[in-house]
């Protein structure tokens, strides 16, 4: 039964919608540091909610770690993404800002620098509800001592994707 | 920083490319849409001078329906497959809203709120906690695809965009000329709409513009700008009808989307708009009061009497509440305009009481509830009836005895109401109580019995069919319900009541579950047996005065089980016609005489020709199935002469 109240009547209306499309998950990343000569890896949550067809904001926890010098680079990201969809896959392109945290080699300092990321992958809906990614990120902490860093970063990950359910009434 | 540089290029790029390439480009994407131009053709000089006509009568449609307060019904039905029926209902959905066209273009819900005994109606820790669930659980929700009520109340005009929601313009659209047609009566000219500019919400589709007026009769298409699994769109079709001299307002429509993973184009779901009471008004007096003067009827008694008795002045009470509470529904657009078929109603009514020697002062009176739900209701001693009620019980038979049946049955529960004295609250008879908006009716005028109130009159109405005359009607609404019942599942909405009785208990059987016993078994593959029919299959209503009229369509053969529809929603043609202006009343006019109230059965469509294609009871026929003269029913029936003092 109809619980709406003067819910106003524009152009755009549609006959059915919902608020967006999310994904949550998780992932396994190996990385080029930029400041190690060896790759290092770590894991990633990473989580998208496209309030358009082709158009959402992407959210993503970076962590990459070296054991043997406690070196690890951790960071933040928040941004938007621009996805295709073709049947079951859907490449996306993504750019993203946030903050970066890196620790330094035996813990001499721990230091946290404004970062940005460009970076795409694919999407591909296994399931119904879940989908499995290969990422690809590419980083610069700008204001890194002396001329920067520009980490990248390779990630195979899988997420939980809320469905859009059967139709039902608001 | 080369890297760099390459890289962000590369990403860009990619980003370019893949925002530019067309579908076909990928081997997965949707095809291209083929440009079919070629079948249509540019419009003559006199085609586009009805086009622009069309344009300016669309926006006088538009700037005068701002001017009125329409009810907007939507009933949806998602569809699942079915081996025998082809399909039949997964679920369904009920919108009810007052369109208020002189504001924003906007529009008011009539939710009908928790009654106060359901759980969760209470406060508490419980209360709470549930609360926070519904929150958790809302949150999901919203995730998942959920209709828009305001999206299927926008299909009721083409465009709505602009400052004047004048959207249907040159400027915003082309067009091309398909053919010329008929529909009913009116000649129109048919042409095929595109938007200029892709922008969400533009029509894409056919028009049927009337050639006479230039006005827009039927439109059928779909709105652009749909986001896949976000927002999307579902094609629909729009009728308009020439409900006052030179005004075509829209009536009706009816959307569908076939679901594209079927591979036996099963639909997904299926919906109707029924759009009315664009003339609310104060109900016409003497319309739904008038006394009913019994031929031979003594009342010098009643007109002599200076003073009334403890007991009548009782009554005149109760009377007072029950017409406050008409008179309030029906300025609400919930009930029909007095009408000749809710007469005959009344008086199937009224046989009841005469075939059970039932004496009462007051004849029974008939509406009909105009809204979907399967319900019924007793307002004092008016009988409500919703629309799909009646509708889905009216099975055409050459005897016609399966739909007097089917009204017999449906009439008793809500007599055995009136006759075990489950009267309407009184405080309505205090005209304060109903000052509310028109939305709130169906929260402020809760007109359902209590669960044992229902299930005393269902054993009462039992007892009034089980005379010998109206026997006959227990193994049709046998058939009735257990058609009901084997759909039931998927037609919670139209199943549940807003503001009356429906037909299901609680616990998901029958109120007059015994009835059930009383007919055969249901079989779908057998085509002499229907259950039910389909919605808005038997009464049409005048959206301009809400008067409920019987339709008159052909006998269509069944073929197949799959030609059984009961309770579905089917799409909708309209012979239109132009306006015709009621005949002038005679001058003058005689005092109302109930003369066809004489106890005398109405027998539809008894002996009804198979080849009139209609399922319109005839007028009575004194002949048939009458009590016998001169039994004590003709009092009862007629019943409006007060007692004798």
């Amino acid at each position: 039964m109809s619980a709406s109240a003067c819910t106003v009547f524009a152009q755009g209306n549609s006959t059915i919608s919902r608020v967006g499309d999310l994904q949550l998950g998780g992932g396994y990343t190996s990385a080029n540091s930029d400041y190690l000569s060896n790759r290092i890896n770590g894991y990633t949550f990473y989580g998208d909610f496209d309030f358009f067809h082709n158009l959402g904001v992407e959210v993503d926890f970076h962590q990459v770690s070296d054991s043997p010098s406690k070196l690890y680079e951790r960071t933040y990201e928040v941004g938007v993404r621009y996805v295709r969809h073709y049947g079951r896959l859907g490449p996306y392109a993504k750019l993203l800002v946030g903050r970066g945290v890196f620790n330094y080699p035996q813990s001499e300092a721990n230091l946290a620098y404004n970062m940005y990321a460009l970076g795409g992958g694919l999407d591909y809906a296994v399931l119904h509800r879940v989908n499995v990614r290969a990422d690809y990120e590419y980083q610069s902490w700008s204001s890194f001592k002396p001329n920067g860093l520009t980490p990248q970063l390779l990630t195979i990950g899988v997420a939980y994707h809320f469905p859009s359910g059967n139709l039902s009434a608001r | 920083m080369n890297l760099r540089k390459n890289l962000t290029a590369a990403l860009t790029l990619t980003l370019l490319a893949s925002s530019a390439l067309p579908a076909m480009a990928f081997p997965f994407g949707k095809k291209k849409i083929v440009d079919d131009s070629s079948i249509t053709r540019k419009p003559t000089a006199a085609q586009n001078a009805l086009i622009d006509k069309a344009i300016v009568r669309e926006a006088v449609v538009i700037k005068e329906i701002k001017t009125r307060v329409p009810l907007v019904e939507t009933y949806i039905q998602n569809m699942k497959p079915d081996p025998v029926m082809f399909e039949t209902p997964l679920s369904d959905d009920h919108f009810l809203a007052r369109v208020d066209w002189g504001k924003v273009i906007g529009q008011t819900g009539y939710a009908s709120e928790k009654r106060g005994d359901e759980p969760g109606a209470k406060g508490g820790f419980m209360s709470k906690f549930k609360h926070s669930l519904d929150y958790v659980t809302g949150l999901s929700k919203s995730l998942h695809l959920q209709y828009n009520d305001s999206g299927f109340v926008r299909m009721i005009v083409i465009d709505t965009d602009g400052p004047n929601s004048d959207g249907f313009n040159r400027q915003n659209y082309t067009f091309a000329y398909v053919r010329n047609d008929f529909l009913g009566t009116v000649p129109t000219v048919v042409f095929d709409v595109e938007p200029t500019k892709p922008k969400p919400g533009r029509f894409i589709g056919r028009i049927w513009i009337e050639r006479n007026g230039g006005n827009i009769v039927r439109y059928s298409g779909d709105l652009a700008g749909e986001q896949a699994d976000i927002r999307e769109y579902f094609h629909f079709e729009s009728w308009r009808t020439n409900i006052q001299e030179g005004l075509w307002l829209p009536t009706s429509s009816y959307i569908e989307e076939t679901d594209p993973k079927s591979p036996e184009h099963v639909l997904k779901m299926k919906a109707i708009n029924h759009i009315w009471g664009y003339s609310l008004k104060i109900p016409p007096p003497d319309a739904d009061q008038t006394s009913v003067e019994v031929v031979g009827a003594d009342n010098a008694t009643a007109a002599d009497a200076t003073d009334v008795s403890p007991l009548g002045a009782q009554r005149e009470w109760i009377q007072e509440a029950e017409d406050n509470v008409i008179d309030r529904l029906y300025t609400a657009g919930l009930i029909d305009a007095p009408s000749d078929f809710d007469d005959i109603l009344a008086t199937l009514a009224n046989n009841i009481l005469a075939y059970n020697n039932v004496p009462t002062t007051r004849p029974i009176k008939v509406r009909t509830l105009l809204t979907e739900p399967l319900e019924s209701l007793a307002v004092g001693n008016t009988i409500l009836l919703s629309k799909s009620l009646i509708d889905t019980a009216a099975i055409p038979t050459a005897d016609g005895m399966q739909l007097q049946g089917n009204l017999d049955a449906l009439l008793a529960f809500q007599v055995a109401h009136i006759i075990l004295g489950h009267r309407i609250d009184t405080k309505y008879a205090f005209s304060d109580r109903l000052l509310f908006p028109s939305a709130s009716a169906f929260v402020k005028l809760p007109m359902h019995h209590t669960d044992a109130d229902n299930v005393e009159a269902a054993k009462k109405a039992m007892d009034l069919l089980s005379v010998k005359d109206l026997a006959f009607s227990q193994p049709f609404f046998s058939l009735y319900l257990q058609q009901l019942k084997a759909r039931q599942s998927g037609l919670k909405a139209l199943t549940a009541p807003q503001i009356g009785d429906g037909l299901l208990k609680g616990d998901g059987t029958f109120w007059m579950q015994a009835i059930v016993a009383k007919g055969p078994k249901l079989d779908n593959k057998d085509l002499a047996q229907q259950g039910a029919m389909p919605l808005s299959q038997f009464l049409r209503f005048d959206p301009w005065t809400d008067k409920v009229v019987q339709m008159k369509t052909t006998v269509e053969p069944l073929l197949s089980s799959r030609d059984k529809i009961p309770f579905e929603v089917t799409p909708i043609y309209l012979k239109l016609a132009y306006y015709q202006p009621p005949a002038p009343p005679p001058a003058a006019a005689a005092p109302v005489q109930a003369a066809p109230l004489t106890a005398t059965p109405v027998a539809p469509a008894a002996g009804a020709p198979a080849d009139a294609g209609t399922a319109t009871p005839p007028p009575a026929d004194a002949g048939t199935a009458a009590p016998a003269a001169g039994t004590t029913t003709a009092p009862p029936a007629a019943g409006a002469a007060p007692p004798p003092n």
